[in-house]
């Protein structure tokens, strides 16, 4: 059994065919978007304000770490939302999803970003006593949080077109 | 004299999108869709924000900075992605009249983002140099708490109306 065929098996699920039809409900399907949009406003937001202060342009002497551990519990919790509500709109047209390159750009951008992110914490973070207050911050937290903001625009780029290129 | 408003929005959406403005946006494919990546990026930065005024409104979070400190960042935040907002719907409205200005859920958006901006100037004028002042404590009351609340709500309704346009338009054809 191939991937499309397992979309298929998933587009037929009740639920996806719930979302897919609005037989249940006219605005669940918006309604699940519209929250996904909510979702995605605040994952993207939060993190180009710490990217923004990686870049060393921000209000003022703020620590890094705060910046940090204020923000990123906002990410997390509304990235579990963006998962839930964009797998709801997934199942809904599964195989459709699947074949299209906005939605594959998408999903290879959200990898690069977790990636980046990841190297970022493991790599110059774990050392954030010594450039906490640091103005501008070094040169590879500088990187990090530039690539951070490409990926991300391109995420809510790709992901608005999406809708404009699947019939 | 009865004036019929939704047959005279019509008339105006109509004569926008015979403007050769509009049929130039219609013609260049890209343009709808980037604006309204540019709209939703927009969106985050003013949503995030007055999603962190609220929380320290709140005071559930950003315990290691004033609520001033936050003001003074997060409304001039707000104010840039309002202007953004403003230009790239303005470019949305001129590309695709008759989507945006005949749907009523248009203009519970436009009326909350007036909503919006109001609170955000209110929280700016009433808090931006609050720490200055003597006997200014975060304390939190049930006032702060009932604007944290009130406040956050109606940027989320401002996206849920923002993202129903298009639905709207789709169910009345």
């Amino acid at each position: 059994m191939n991937l499309i065929e397992i979309a298929e098996l998933i587009k037929d699920l009740p639920l996806a065919t719930a979302i897919r039809t609005g037989l249940v409900w006219d605005w669940l399907f918006p309604t699940i978007e519209a929250l996904h949009v909510v979702a995605i406003s605040t994952v993207f937001g939060s993190i180009i304000l710490l990217d923004l202060r990686l870049l060393g342009m921000a209000d003022g002497p703020v620590r890094v770490s705060a910046y940090s551990s204020d923000l990123l519990p906002l990410t997390w919790t509304a990235f579990f939302f963006a998962v839930i509500t964009g797998s709801l709109m997934f199942i809904s047209r599964a195989p459709e999803y699947l074949v299209n390159a906005q939605f594959q750009f998408k999903m290879a951008l959200i990898l690069l970003a977790g990636l980046n992110m990841a190297f970022f914490h493991w790599g110059i973070f774990r050392r954030i006593k010594e450039w906490d207050l640091q103005f501008p911050p070094p040169l590879r937290a500088r990187l990090a949080g530039g690539i951070s903001i490409v990926f991300w625009a391109g995420i809510v780029f790709f992901g608005r077109w999406i809708g404009f290129t699947m019939m | 004299m009865s004036i019929d408003l939704s047959e005279n929005l019509l008339s105006f959406a109509g004569w926008i999108r015979a403007t050769r403005v509009s049929e130039i946006l219609r013609e260049q494919l890209w343009v709808v869709p980037t604006s309204q990546s540019i709209h939703i990026i927009a969106v985050s930065m003013v949503f995030v924000s007055g999603l962190i005024l609220s929380i320290k409104l709140l005071r559930v979070g950003f315990h290691k900075r004033t609520l001033s400190s936050l003001v003074i960042r997060y409304t001039t935040l707000i104010y840039g992605g309002l202007l953004a907002l403003l230009i790239t719907g303005v470019i949305q409205t001129l590309a695709e009249p008759l989507r945006q200005l005949i749907a009523p859920v248009f203009w519970i958006k436009m009326s909350l983002i007036m909503l919006a901006l109001l609170m955000t100037y209110m929280l700016s004028f009433k808090f931006s140099r609050a720490n200055e002042q003597p006997g200014f404590t975060e304390a939190r009351t049930a006032v702060s708490v009932i604007y944290a609340v009130l406040f956050i709500s109606i940027w989320i309704a401002i996206i849920f109306c923002g993202r129903f346009i298009g639905y709207t338009y789709f169910y009345h054809l």
